[in-house]
């Protein structure tokens, strides 16, 4: 056999080894929860797969694993026999016998010289102390062949005998020479050994040391082995076997019970094995060319000969971690499937080069569409052969939980679901390790002791489920416990105490902020550090390892009750959406799952949302401080930038990015000396200079574990999927790429890499620093005015108008033709049905949208019909503190005017305007309301005016008398005048004098008004709002603007009364 | 190519030799190891450290060296042994006549 055929065979059995072993341990702990219900089908299964180790193991002469191979066989034989109770103890040994075994195999070349004795006692231990009486005697009873050659006579036990006849195996006594037979073939004995091994058992050897003689007898003429043999191959091809060695020498002394007729067709030592390791169904290995580099958020450029999962855990504890392994199962029909397209693809280049040939362009353009189709098809088969169940890796977990939970005197039932799930190989290898470390805290720290769980009034049993299931395009993986739950307040204390974060910080941050501390390097919450986990490292290396594959993990937990960690994970690596942006000629695409926005920033706007801290700039989003970065500072590139004038790429020589371009440009003075400079400089300096968007700033906020930052870009792309390609060797250590890939048009992209890139710029969080505080501070205070959210279009040109962004349902582009008029109605058809269109003309003085202009529908929420507000674009979302003038430009259907950006903008009454159109009647919800009429009065806390109106307008429109007070103080006043007229309080958050809150206190400290349901307004409310809302007394939230849902909320608290 | 030595303690003989046990080689062996069963020693030792194949015809030396042995009451041990020869020499139950052991010790 030819060396690298046989290391081939080698590699195939050795894979074929692992995963029969990774099936091997679910199984046992099946045995082991049976009991004395023997599941045969799981025993066969288990046996087959010890079996089938064995077997291989004597043809490649490994013959430790084949030896343990073989007592562990023997155990499950009697397992299956019932002779032996598979107990804890009896699988605590099968377990630990199987480890060694996948330890030898996992070590091939050290295996022979591996100390399996230990192991083998306690088998044995266990097939002695098993067996029944007169099984014991079976084993103790030798019985003595004679032996062929004369010499001394063959002892086995009877035990052997037996189980060789109900393993199907016939038994032969073969007499050789090893002069005559092994010595003048020109082999050695060991070669003749190893290959008698591949077919069978050795029962029993002896030499005939008579037939030698002494040292005095010259010369050695033969040298006569005798051997015991048990092998499946029947007598007709044993010959083929024991090749060389005369017919008349080999005897069978006993059948097999069943004897088969089986090796009819097939010869050769490799089908021999086969015979001796029974098959499943049918696959093909396939070894996987240089990984294809699931670099997507990866620090380091991988390894294109080891997967970078292993990269990513190296030596670790666990004996059973899985090995990342280089080779492959596919489906069969996968392939075939695989092998067809590739015939198509064939078939489609052919016709497209005969098509080109010919100039024909229709054949051109059919064949490449059907290149198109193949393409496709072939890319979705190829990826299908990287998918590997998930189960492969949640299949350890039996064994993991039940060993700790077994060392921590805890009673735990662990259940998985969605093993079958599929996602990429590497990712099922990189998610090993993070799975296990949460696994183990569960266990450890998780589940509560049962004495305390008892006194907890829980089951003693505690519970963990591993459930994996596609959601979104996503592989989600839920790791649940219903143990203690996570205090946040402890991870915090433990941060403080380890001073990972200061006071000042915690008090700015959400409970849910305040759990993600436990992602932190360095900190863990266990009071006691146990062997299992709490080492004080694990959770960020969880992180930073899911981070790598592209993953997100989110805690979910409840104090008493228990934890559950979600880790989502993108299906697949070698293809992943991406952003392209541009940098001068070059393009360079990011990874969608490290991008957390895209922002615009106007050049006009630099200014105010740029700033500088210490030396760094810092972008202003939303109060936080998020540190920029510039890609060609990064990367060393030349800042440039596409002079609008010219389109030509020139120099930027902006210090700062807020910093407006300088007159004294190199463009002006080299190339335009006489005097146009200088007139185009005039003209620039005019009042649009500042709006050209070439100064305007593309930044796109990326994610890096913990870390935000804005990477500022010349120019954002589209969106494509990119093939994902390593890098060449000599770029291969540039932290800032990921990767590479090839664009449409031919030309290269590097990937950004978003960790490597905010390593490179030594970028560190602003979230601890004194100016974040700050702003974090000032956002607190502005959450006081009345920020709000609103929807920015315009109806004639330069008419800007606004309504609240809470009141749209949808934005719609649409063609002007496909506005009808039908029975003095303006509609269209939309969804399947007509929707009611108007525009501001129909109630308010102003202008008609432009003939020209480009036509939007805006869809307005109002209850359940839904109407069409045409506007002209562009539409735009704008937050803003709105202060409105309600008298200057105010009449039907505009509220009022505000200025946005500098620009005086209608404020859209929409109740009034639909009202005006008669849209509002139609409403069949308005009706039952109204029934009220009057009899149920509402105070109002408002100290904005606008609001005041708008509010009182909707609350009156559904039939209640309102009482309206512009400030806390001014309603305690109205409720103390009208004691028993008030039914329920409606009330702002942020008003002089007396505020929302404080007003509510008031109410609830008062007997009288206690029971009173208050609603609380607010713009935006987040979790610790909220949570200071209820402790005040606040019976609910609403969002202010939001008719129908405040509406709603009132109706439902007066039913209540 | 390793020097053969043969080292006389008080109670035993250890023979080292300098080549593989195989049919070309063996001769000469056989001839050392007649020689000191011959000077009538009991307990020999025979060191395999520089051998790392034995064949057919080094087996029938070993085992002959042993019936020699035997038949003046002494006895035969082979240490040094490669894992492979171990093995294969456990295969055939050599073991069980006469003591062999992989590391540097004395079966006595």
């Amino acid at each position: 056999m030819a060396v690298d055929e046989s290391l081939e065979e080698l590699n195939l059995y050795l894979a074929e080894s692992r995963e029969n072993l990774a099936t091997i341990e679910p199984d046992l702990l099946a045995i082991e929860e049976g009991g004395a219900e023997i599941d045969e089908k799981l025993v066969n299964q288990v046996f087959r797969a010890a079996h089938s180790i064995k077997g291989g193991a004597g043809f490649f002469g490994l013959s430790r694993i084949q030896e343990l191979g073989h007592k562990v066989e023997n155990i499950l034989d009697m397992i299956r026999g019932r002779e032996i109770v598979p107990n804890p103890e009896v699988i605590n040994i099968l377990l630990l016998a199987f480890d060694k075994l996948r330890e030898m195999i996992n070590n091939p070349g050290d295996s022979n010289k591996a100390d399996i004795a230990e192991y083998l006692v306690a088998l044995n231990g266990l097939t002695t102390s098993y067996l029944p009486p007169e099984q014991k005697k079976l084993v103790e009873k030798k019985v003595e062949l004679p032996a062929p050659s004369g010499g001394m006579r063959l002892q086995v036990s009877e035990f052997d005998l037996s189980r060789a006849q109900k393993r199907e195996e016939y038994v032969y006594i073969i007499e050789i020479d090893l002069l005559h037979d092994v010595q003048r073939r020109g082999k050695t004995p060991w070669e003749a050994f190893k290959e008698f091994l591949a077919g069978g058992t050795l029962l029993e050897s002896a030499f005939n040391f008579e037939a030698v003689g002494t040292l005095d007898d010259e010369p050695l003429t033969r040298l006569p082995l005798d051997i015991l043999f048990a092998s499946v191959i029947d007598p007709s091809f044993i010959g083929m076997l024991f090749e060389g060695i005369p017919a008349d020498r080999i005897k069978m002394i006993q059948e097999p019970l069943h004897p088969q007729p089986m090796m009819k067709t097939q010869s050769g030592l490799a089908q021999l094995v086969e015979a001796a390791a029974p098959k499943a169904e049918p696959v093909a290995i396939i070894e996987t060319v240089a990984t294809p580099a699931p670099v997507v958020a990866q620090r380091a450029a991988p390894q294109p000969a080891a997967p970078p999962a292993a990269a990513a855990h190296p030596a670790s504890a666990d004996q059973s971690a899985s090995q990342a392994e280089d080779t492959l199962r596919v489906n069969v029909n996968l392939l075939e499937s695989l092998m067809n397209l590739a015939g198509e693809l064939v078939l489609s280049r052919n016709q497209l080069q005969e098509a080109i040939q010919r100039g024909d362009l229709r054949d051109v353009r059919a064949s490449g569409q059907r290149i198109n189709l193949v393409t496709s098809e072939l890319q979705e088969a190829i990826m299908l052969t990287r998918m590997q169940p998930i189960g492969n890796i949640l299949s350890k977990f039996p064994r993991v939980v039940r060993d700790l939970a077994r060392e921590l005197n805890k009673e735990i039932q662990l259940e998985i679901f969605g093993r079958e799930v599929e996602m990429d190989k590497t990712l099922v290898e990189g998610l090993s390790e993070p799975l296990a470390h949460l696994v183990r805290n569960a266990v450890d720290h998780g589940i509560e002791a049962q004495s305390v769980r008892l006194a907890r009034g829980k089951n003693p049993t505690g519970r963990i489920v591993l459930r994996a299931y596609h959601d979104a395009g996503q592989v989600v993986v839920d790791i649940q416990d219903d143990g203690q739950g996570i205090d946040p307040q402890k991870v915090v204390d433990s941060a403080l105490a380890k001073g990972l974060v200061n006071e000042e910080q915690v008090r700015l941050m959400s409970p849910k902020e305040k759990l993600n501390l436990i992602f932190l390097p360095g900190l863990s919450t266990a009071s006691n550090v146990t062997s299992v986990s709490g080492r004080g490292v694990g959770m960020d290396v969880v992180k930073t390892n899911l981070d790598r594959l592209g993953g997100k993990i989110e805690i979910d937990t409840a104090l008493g009750r228990g934890t559950t960690f979600h880790i989502m994970l993108p299906l697949t690596l070698a293809i992943i959406p991406s952003l392209l942006v541009a940098l001068g000629e070059e393009r360079f695409a990011i990874p969608q799952t490290n991008i957390v926005e895209l922002i615009h920033v106007p050049a006009a706007q630099a200014k105010e949302r740029i700033e500088v801290v210490g030396n760094a700039e810092v972008l202003l989003l939303r109060g936080k401080l998020i540190p920029l970065v510039r890609l060609a500072d990064v990367l060393g590139m030349e800042r440039t930038y596409l002079n609008p004038h010219t389109n030509q790429v020139e120099i930027d020589r902006r210090q700062r990015l807020s910093d407006r371009r300088s007159v004294q440009h190199a463009y002006f003075e080299t190339r335009q000396p006489n005097g146009v400079a200088k007139a185009e400089a005039t003209q620039r300096r005019g009042a649009d200079r500042r709006y050209h968007a070439a100064s305007d700033l593309q930044i796109v906020v990326l994610s890096a574990g913990s870390l935000e930052f804005g990477l500022v870009v010349e120019e954002l792309h589209d969106s494509f999927e990119i093939v994902v390609r390593p890098l060449g060797r000599h770029i291969k250590e540039c932290q800032e790429y990921g990767g590479a890939t090839i664009l449409g048009d031919g030309r290269v992209a590097l990937i950004l890499d978003a960790s490597g890139l905010a390593a490179k710029a030594q970028l560190t969080s602003l979230s601890g620093s004194a100016r974040a505080q700050e702003l974090a501070q000032a956002a607190n205070t502005e959450r006081a005015s009345d920020e709000q959210t609103l929807l920015v279009f315009q109806n004639a040109p330069q008419e800007h108008c606004a309504i609240p962004l809470s009141m749209v349902a949808r934005v719609e582009r649409i063609e002007r033709d496909k506005v009808e008029y039908l029975g003095g109605k303006r509609t269209m058809q939309y969804r399947g049905a007509t929707l009611p269109l108007v525009t501001l003309q129909d109630a308010a003085q102003v202008g008609s949208v432009a003939d020209d202009a480009e036509l939007v529908v805006i869809v307005l929420n109002t209850g359940k019909r839904e109407v069409g507000l045409l506007a002209a674009a562009p539409v735009d979302a704008v937050e803003a503190a709105v202060n409105i003038d309600s008298s200057t430009l105010r009449q039907p259907g505009i509220a009022g005017s505000t200025i946005l950006r500098e620009k005086t903008t209608l404020f859209v009454d929409v109740d009034e305007l639909l009202e005006a159109t008669g849209w509002l009647e139609h409403m069949p919800e308005n009706a039952p309301a109204r029934v009220h009429s009057g009899s149920i009065t509402i105070l109002l806390a408002e100290d904005s005016d606008f609001f005041r109106a708008q509010v009182k307008k909707y609350l009156e429109s559904d039939g209640y008398s309102v009482l309206a007070g512009e400030d806390g103080e001014a309603a305690w006043e109205l409720l103390q005048q009208h004691p028993a007229r008030i039914n329920l309080v409606v009330t702002d958050i942020e008003m002089p004098r007396l505020t929302g809150l404080e007003l509510t206190r008031r109410i609830r400290q008062t007997p009288e008004f206690s029971r009173l349901p208050v609603i609380a307004l607010t713009s935006l409310a987040d979790e610790a709002d909220i949570a200071s809302g209820k402790a005040a007394g606040v019976t609910e939230y609403e969002i202010k603007l939001d008719r129908e849902n405040l509406l709603a909320r009132v109706r439902a608290q007066l039913s209540q009364l | 190519m390793p020097e053969k030595s043969i080292f006389h303690t008080n109670n035993e003989v250890i023979y080292t030799p300098g080549d593989n046990l195989v049919s070309s080689t063996v001769a000469e062996a056989r001839a050392d190891l007649k020689q000191i069963v011959q000077d009538g020693a009991t307990l020999v030792v025979v060191d395999l450290q520089h051998v790392t194949i034995v064949d057919s015809s080094g087996i029938g030396c070993l085992v002959a060296t042993h019936n020699s042995l035997s038949k003046q009451g002494g006895s035969l041990t082979v240490i040094n042994i490669s894992a492979e020869i171990y093995e294969l020499f456990h295969l055939m139950r050599l073991d069980r006549h006469f003591s062999i052991s992989k590391i540097e010790e004395r079966g006595a």
